[in-house]
């Protein structure tokens, strides 16, 4: 069959060029490592142990550090300044952090717990972990003395010091769901890779266009199969390969994040939370309308593919559809804000922007399913539909080369094949 | 038997330019065919439309009986005049590629493939890439995608530009072996010389319009003998003063005379050779048919003189 003939020549002659491996391979692998190598970094900056000497000339405050330090990642000695002389004491504890027996040593004002000020003398003062740690820590235990000293129970500061969580309750028709506040971040991330991909294969269609029709091939072409097979074989052919590489991250990345999950797990970081869940429904309509967006933007990068006669003047004649897709971009925010406005639902319906906004609506709230289907097939209709555009196109652009088409001119090109 | 092609007061016209105008014309079944004319005669936009690649304004297209369109696409095998490989493709796969996409099944493509290489004397070629190909050779290969899913119908626009004489004899000969098994090749050619080795069917176009057409055998006996080949020493001015001579292309190592129009050529050269006997040193003294550049030189001369008038209101 000679579409499947056109897939075919289009999918392997892409999918083994060495940018394609390069980058379908080696960019997740890349990746994986930066992650994995980012969560060691910080893994090992926690186990990391610090030993400071610490001269409380308040008298007060070193009980209440040690209560709220954390012993695994510090180790305090109190010091004494030894007759008063502090100056004399520090320069003993300078020579001894130089001697690598302490890492630093903390001076603590004897008014510390009006001023909150302390100064951390230490061979390293970049590392921010310890620099933080101790921040905190003394601020949390300035604050424990003078809640003493008002007459506040220990057992009572506790309970004051205790977390708050906020629990996030989605409202759902089928019934309401917990969530943890990650689904702003995962509509988001979602309509981020739609856009990125869009961009950069809707760009990949229209060259592919372009250089068939600069090289001649086009006519070729064009002497064994009718325009619209040859059009939807290489509109096919081009997201069997885009879908590929989809395929190769998504599995990375899903391997990448089960590790990274089981090593925070591991080391008792609870960073499930900020990993952004996405359910089954919204996996099915992200897949759905990605590859819908694909087609239809593919279609619609081919028609201008097939009206210029170079890549230059290609750049300058696709801004306008850059724009629509930056456009629905925006509007997928606004649908983000206010999911339900009849504004949003026609949004989601509208076809150049349906991919973004109707996988934002089903991301942030919960349209009826016959929107979802309307709109899924006014997207399939309308990529039919360019890929005839373009056919026609096509077959009277591939014989111009000189300017560039207006609009009526155009038309008129449509009405001719 | 049905004509392969026949094509019908076919018009096509670009904005204010009529490319083609009116122009009938039929490829008998198992015919070699030129289709000669000068540069902008409208021979490739006719080519375009007789493989759908471009539709007429109007007129009728019909190849082996049936309407022009899409349907007729696996009949006709054709080479562009301009090039059109992916350049970056493996030779092999660009045509195995081009033979799948003219229907011919899966299992056979290889095959194909293997014996054209070798018959084109590219056998080592297959797994090289196209574009280490030299431009003689990315010819042949065009070539055999025109003819490897076997139609049976050729196409060629000057399908010998660019190709060395060894390689465009190789050509030539696989055309006559085409047409020895009953397949009709027309191409398109300026190269009178070349037309008239291999064709058994010429069709001239001008402007768009048909202005002879018929066997080459017909045309020229039609044309009538009216060249002398004369090789000779002496004072070849004496030449130009033959009885009956209207003119004189001299070459150098011989010279062509053309008789004056209406004489009977036997009688006229006869008289030139009783003139020029006493007086030059003859060596070769010969009465020939019109090349089939003088037919197109004279035709075409002629057509083109009232249609530069027609132009000009």
């Amino acid at each position: 069959m000679k579409l499947t003939t056109l897939i075919h020549r289009e999918y392997i002659t892409r999918a083994r060029t060495k940018g394609f491996l390069v980058f379908t391979f080696i960019v997740p692998l890349v990746m994986a490592g930066f992650l994995f190598m980012e969560f060691k970094i910080i893994d090992a900056g926690k186990k990391v142990h610090t030993s400071i000497a610490v001269m409380d000339l308040s008298h007060q405050l070193y009980p209440a550090l040690t209560q709220v330090l954390d012993s695994k990642q510090f180790t305090l000695r109190p010091v004494e300044t030894g007759g008063g002389n502090i100056a004399a004491a520090e320069s003993r504890l300078r020579q001894e952090v130089l001697d690598h027996n302490e890492d630093g040593y903390l001076v603590i004002p004897a008014d510390v717990v009006t001023s909150r000020q302390a100064e951390y003398h230490a061979r390293n003062t970049a590392a921010l972990s310890v620099n933080a740690g101790l921040q905190s820590h003394l601020r949390q235990a300035v604050n424990q003395v003078r809640m003493q000293a008002a007459g506040i129970s220990a057992s009572q500061i506790a309970a004051m010091n205790g977390d708050f969580d906020l629990r996030q309750v989605k409202i759902n028709a089928q019934g309401d769901s917990s969530d943890n506040g990650s689904t702003a971040m995962t509509a988001i991330a979602l309509v981020a890779v739609l856009y990125v991909a869009l961009l950069i294969w809707g760009v990949t269609v229209m060259r592919a266009v372009t250089e068939e029709k600069t090289t001649r091939i086009s006519e070729v072409l064009l002497a064994s199969v009718d325009p619209f097979t040859l059009m939807l074989g290489k509109i096919l052919g081009i997201v069997t390969v885009a879908f590929t590489q989809f395929g190769v991250w998504a599995l990375t990345l899903a391997l990448a994040s089960a590790y990274a999950l089981t090593m925070a797990h591991a080391a008792g970081t609870p960073i499930g939370q900020y990993i952004p869940s996405v359910g089954p429904w919204l996996m099915v309509v992200f897949v759905v309308f990605f590859l819908l967006g694909f087609l239809l933007y593919a279609s619609i990068y081919a028609a201008i593919g097939s009206m210029v006669s170079s890549d230059q003047e290609a750049q300058q004649t696709q801004l306008p559809l850059t724009m629509i897709l930056v456009a629905a971009v925006y509007l997928a925010f606004l649908v983000m804000a206010s999911p339900t406005t009849p504004l949003s639902v026609a949004l989601s319906m509208i076809p150049f922007f349906a991919p973004v906004c109707m996988v934002m609506r089903v991301a942030v709230s919960n349209p009826p399913l016959w929107q979802v289907l309307v709109s899924a097939v006014l997207c399939f209709g309308t990529f039919l539909l360019f890929t005839k555009i373009t056919a026609k196109i096509y077959r009277v652009g591939i014989l111009m080369t000189g300017k560039r088409p207006n609009l009526p001119e155009l038309l008129r090109w449509i009405k001719f094949a | 038997m049905t004509d392969a092609i026949a094509l019908e007061q076919i018009t096509k016209s670009y904005g204010n330019v009529h490319a083609v105008q009116g122009l009938s014309l039929n490829v008998p079944t198992g015919s070699v065919y030129g289709f000669l004319g000068p540069n902008g005669s409208g021979k490739t936009t006719t080519i375009r439309m007789m493989v759908n690649i471009l539709a007429p304004d109007s007129g009728s297209i019909r190849i082996q009986g049936q309407p022009g369109g899409d349907g007729i696409k696996d009949l006709i095998g054709y080479l562009p005049e301009e090039r059109g490989l992916y350049a970056k493709m493996k030779v092999r796969e660009l045509l195995e590629f081009f033979a799948a996409l003219k229907g011919v099944p899966a299992a056979m493509t290889k095959t194909r493939a293997t014996g054209w290489l070798e018959r084109l004397e590219l056998g080592s070629w297959g797994e090289k890439k196209v574009n280490e190909m030299s431009k003689g050779m990315q010819q042949k290969i065009q070539f055999i995608v025109a003819v490897i899913a076997d139609p049976p119908i050729l196409i060629l626009d000057e399908f010998s530009s660019g190709l060395d004489p060894v390689n465009a004899n190789l050509l030539k000969d696989v055309l006559l072996e085409l047409r020895a098994q009953g397949k009709t090749i027309l191409f398109s050619t300026h190269r009178m010389e070349e037309a008239e080795r291999i064709c058994d069917h010429v069709c001239l176009i001008n402007r768009g319009q048909k202005v002879l057409d018929g066997r080459l055998a017909d045309l020229r006996a039609a044309a009538g003998k009216s060249t002398l080949r004369v090789d000779c020493a002496g004072d070849r001015a004496l030449l130009r003063q033959a009885p009956g001579v209207q003119q004189v292309d001299d070459f150098g190592n011989y010279a062509e005379l053309r008789l004056a129009p209406g004489v009977q050529s036997g009688a006229a050269a006869a008289q030139i050779l009783r003139f020029l006997a006493p007086k030059l040193e003859i060596t070769r003294f010969e009465l020939l048919e019109p090349t089939l550049n003088q037919i197109f030189l004279d035709t075409v001369g002629a057509a083109a003189a009232p249609a530069a008038v027609g132009a000009g209101n």
